[in-house]
């Protein structure tokens, strides 16, 4: 008894004394190197298991899929159908503002850069890119040129990523198409647009779209409106915003500089 | 006399959980099978293996070393010496797996997903059926 007692001491203490070692060795930098290296080796197996994973993964989500595929299709071809209007609209104005600016013979506004990843965690969503590719913390993160969440964390070689639906702590300002802002949060499980006065009018499917502000651009598009909540007793609305695109589901990921 | 191969066959096989799990999100086999084979290696390759452990956990789910270093430590000794609170050695170890890897996520990240918890049951309920089946001796 008295010797596994002296045992289990002398474990604590050598234990104690590591975890001091190594708070030491952190504090001071040196085990930054290592962990950066380990990240760098691990970054090409993270980046296969995690596509393994989502193969895996494929037939159960086709499965739920299907249950609705019918109508998603519809869907999609009225949505395309909207988007070709749009896009010859676009055209229009892109042909004009061309023009303006030939006019005004301004230069051009230098685009931000964009950093193509992968994703290398489904638990803890992460992308394969990090430091040495001058991510920080809070740029967004998106899927198809889809907002689908913000940086939270960046080591030397990957970064974690807060999807829309656990951001809780930085709101995101967005604008729907018919104009009523609002502030983008997350509850854990959906993606919120908060603040909205109780006297506008919300259409279901409506896209949400970003309005600029610190690391995010204007008019990156978050989803469509899925329902709105209106509680007789709360003194502003509430919508559900259902996300087009999702990260787990993105060959690709591309993170705004 | 420690068998060289066999330590870094532990170590491989450790970083090769580790990596799916990084995939998954939660570190609960990595600290099982580590305090596993920690507590069969004498003082020396045992916190060898320790700080190897460590290391990788640290850099793959970024974490900061010191913090894994103590779980991972506290999981060896409650395996080790909990044996007056829990009789059965293969439940202290599943309680140092899940404990240890929920604690380590509560404490790094404020809060641990359901998803998480789910795995964690799905883990031990494997284990359990596991390693009863084949009578694997802790």
């Amino acid at each position: 008894m008295l010797g596994s007692r002296n045992h289990l001491v002398s474990e604590l203490l050598i234990i104690m004394v590591l975890v001091m070692l190594t708070a030491i060795g952190e504090w001071l930098g040196f085990v930054q190197p290592l962990t950066s290296s380990l990240e760098r080796f691990s970054k090409p197996a993270l980046i296969k298991l995690s596509q393994l994973v989502g193969l895996m993964n494929q037939p159960m989500v086709l499965t739920k899929k299907s249950w609705h595929a019918a109508r998603r299709v519809q869907d999609l071809e009225r949505e395309y159908s909207h988007a070709l209007a749009t896009v010859s609209k676009l055209e229009y104005v892109e042909q004009e503002n061309q023009e303006l600016r030939r006019l005004l013979e301004t230069q051009e506004r230098p685009q931000s850069g964009v950093v193509a990843s992968k994703a290398i965690s489904y638990g803890l969503p992460s992308v394969s890119v990090g430091q040495v590719e001058g991510i920080s913390v809070g740029q967004p993160v998106l899927a198809a040129q889809n907002l689908v969440g913000l940086i939270e964390t960046v080591s030397v070689h990957q970064s974690r990523v807060s999807l829309l639906a656990q951001n809780i702590t930085r709101p995101i300002l967005a604008v729907t198409e018919s104009g009523v802002e609002g502030i983008v949060v997350g509850d854990g499980k959906k993606i919120l647009l908060t603040e909205i006065p109780k006297d506008v009018e919300l259409t279901v499917g409506e896209r949400v779209m970003t309005t600029g502000q610190e690391f995010i651009q204007p008019r990156l598009l978050i989803g469509q409106i899925q329902e709105v909540i209106d509680r007789p007793t709360a003194p502003t609305k509430q919508a559900i915003i259902k996300q087009l695109v999702s990260f787990y589901e993105a060959p690709i990921l591309e993170v705004q500089l | 006399m420690i068998n060289w191969t066999r330590w870094l066959m532990q170590v491989l096989a450790i970083i090769l959980v580790m990596l799916v799990e990084r995939v998954i999100g939660i570190p609960m086999l990595s600290i099982i099978l580590t305090s596993l084979f920690c507590s069969r290696l004498n003082q020396v390759w045992r916190y060898g293996l320790l700080l190897v452990s460590s290391l990788i956990i640290a850099a793959l789910f970024m974490l900061p070393l010191s913090r894994v270093v103590m779980i991972l430590g506290a999981s060896l000794l409650w395996l080790n010496y909990g044996k007056s609170i829990v009789a059965s050695r293969f439940i202290r170890l599943i309680l140092a797996g899940a404990g240890g890897a929920v604690v380590l996520m509560f404490s790094s990240y404020g809060g641990v997903h359901w998803q998480y918890l789910i795995y964690v049951f799905i883990v031990t309920i494997i284990s359990f059926l596991g390693l009863k089946r084949r009578k694997l001796s802790l």
